[in-house]
């Protein structure tokens, strides 16, 4: 699967970064821990249609933090440090018998590490990350439910934005280079932000995708089923409410309208933050 | 600040447990499966014979089961299934549990028997209409001095998926038991490969566990345990 949902799960949170064509000042961060969760019976096919799926629980406890080192680079991580994956068990409907016992893995996920530059375009602002990915997580479970993809990846990343006092838009394009026999993927996302209520709600619009050149190897792909040629378009929302002025509560839905690969459920995300 | 905080943690104690999917299951016959694949001894030899009873949802039940014998002065079987051959010749012996019963023909010879003829079924995966998950190719049981072998030939492909698992099963409806590495084995279906499959095309073979017979059963079918049959052959 293999794994699939640790995968689904990190672009999520990763798309769930704001601002991204801009560096943070130096000394300046963002710090965030976070709770998500996807629950869902059914998964987007390798032809991009929903089909029945065991019920499947992911919960994703991760803790993300960015700071400026510089005015012009931002230091990133994203640390799910708990990933619990469950399966439901089965059992004849008639009959009572259960047919095959449900399954947990609880582990760490695959921990991501960004490298964020401020490139000289005059007054736009354009960014460049290079984002690690680390084979942290668990990629061996018996069932192949795993929180990790067993494999190093490297995305380069371009954005760019414009923005205001109350509101920014924003645009990303990458390439994601995975190896292990992975396919290459190309990442995008979108995003509208808007400050309201004195500044106190940050409201965020953001859509992100992927797109797999499948180009990897059938032995990759069969070490789980959605570790590879994932392919989706989410459109996600976030809340983010200062109840100070540097701490606060977010809430953040986002989900898949098209995918391959992927689980066809929105996941929920609560999370307080400080910067 | 305390309701969100208690809210939050129900919702996560309650969703991260693991709960239960029901699956709807097909009726097939009762029967009674005599296990102990051997149909010939030689005169003096004596074989314990094993069976098991599973209900109309395929699922094994301890039942009582009786033992006869068509030709005593042939073969004779106890209460607990142990059968002897007394004379050449040929017995039926029958296996009665519940509402169910089965019967196996055994030749009796002065000689240890050889059995040179080979028994083959095949048939022709098809899909099972999951969604984009396909199969096909050829597949072929063939039996042989009563150890039976799943082949499937070079023309053979599976979509890749992650707990793909190949049974023989009477029904395609999905309601299978599996369990890794102790395969199981009902009136609903028999595990072949005791783990999930990790090549999907090309020629593979599979020997069928001990207490398979391959007579019971009517299609050879690509299950992933995770929810979808992927395809199924029927069997002639």
């Amino acid at each position: 699967m293999k794994y699939l949902l640790i995968i689904i799960l990190s672009y999520f949170q990763l798309s769930n970064l704001t601002g991204q064509a801009w560096t943070k000042p130096k000394g300046e961060g963002f710090y965030k821990l976070d709770y998500t969760l996807i629950h869902t019976n059914q998964v987007f096919d390798p032809g991009g249609k929903i089909v029945p799926f065991r019920t499947l629980g992911n919960h994703t406890f991760s803790l993300y933090g960015e700071r400026g080192i510089t005015d012009k680079f931002t230091l990133q991580a994203y640390i799910p440090f708990f990933v619990r994956n469950v399966l439901n068990e089965t059992k004849g409907a008639q009959s009572g018998v259960l047919l095959e016992p449900g399954i947990e893995n609880n582990n760490i996920g695959d921990i991501d590490i960004a490298f964020r530059y401020a490139l000289p375009f005059g007054k736009l602002p354009v960014s460049a990350t290079l984002l690690l990915g680390l084979p942290t997580g668990n990629s061996t479970q018996n069932s192949g439910l795993f929180t990790g993809d067993g494999e190093f990846n490297q995305m380069l990343k371009i954005s760019t934005g414009v923005g205001a006092t109350k509101w920014w838009t924003q645009f990303g394009f990458g390439f994601n280079n995975r190896t292990k026999g992975f396919s290459d993927e190309v990442r995008y996302d979108a995003e509208f932000g808007y400050k309201m209520l004195s500044d106190k709600l940050l409201t965020i619009f953001k859509l992100s995708g992927i797109e797999s050149l499948n180009n990897g190897t059938e032995g990759a792909t069969s070490t789980g089923l959605f570790s590879n040629n994932v392919e989706f378009l989410s459109p996600g929302l976030e809340f983010l409410y200062f109840v100070k002025p540097k701490f606060g509560f977010s809430f953040r839905a986002a989900g898949a309208v098209k995918g391959q690969n992927v689980l066809a459920a929105p996941s929920f995300s609560f999370g307080i933050f400080a910067q | 600040m305390k309701q969100v905080f208690l809210m939050l943690s129900s919702i996560i104690f309650l969703s991260s447990c693991i709960g239960t999917d029901l699956i709807e299951e097909t009726e097939v016959p009762e029967q009674v499966l005599i296990s102990t694949n051997i149909s010939s001894i030689k005169i003096g030899d004596e074989v314990l014979f094993e069976a098991i009873y599973t209900n109309k949802y395929g699922m094994t039940e301890n039942k009582q089961v009786i033992w006869s014998t068509s030709t005593p002065e042939t073969v004779s079987v106890t209460s607990s299934g142990l059968i002897r051959a007394l004379k050449a010749g040929d017995a039926v012996i029958k296996a009665t549990a519940a509402n169910a019963e089965t019967t196996r023909i055994i030749k009796v010879s002065a000689d240890p028997v050889i059995e040179t003829g080979i028994n083959t079924r095949s048939g022709i995966f098809m899909s099972a209409g999951s969604g984009s998950y396909t199969v096909t190719g050829d597949v072929m049981i063939t039996t042989q001095n009563g150890k039976s072998k799943i082949t499937v030939k070079d023309n053979f492909k599976a979509s890749i998926g992650p707990s793909l698992f190949l049974l023989l099963t009477n029904h395609t409806n999905g309601s299978y038991m599996v369990v890794n590495n102790n395969p199981a084995i009902n009136g609903t279906s028999a595990q072949i490969s005791l783990n999930r499959l990790t090549n999907f095309q090309g020629a593979m073979s599979w020997d069928v566990p001990a207490g398979v017979d391959v007579k019971n059963y009517k299609y050879a079918l690509l299950y992933c345990t995770l929810g979808p049959v992927f395809g199924f052959a029927e069997l002639k």
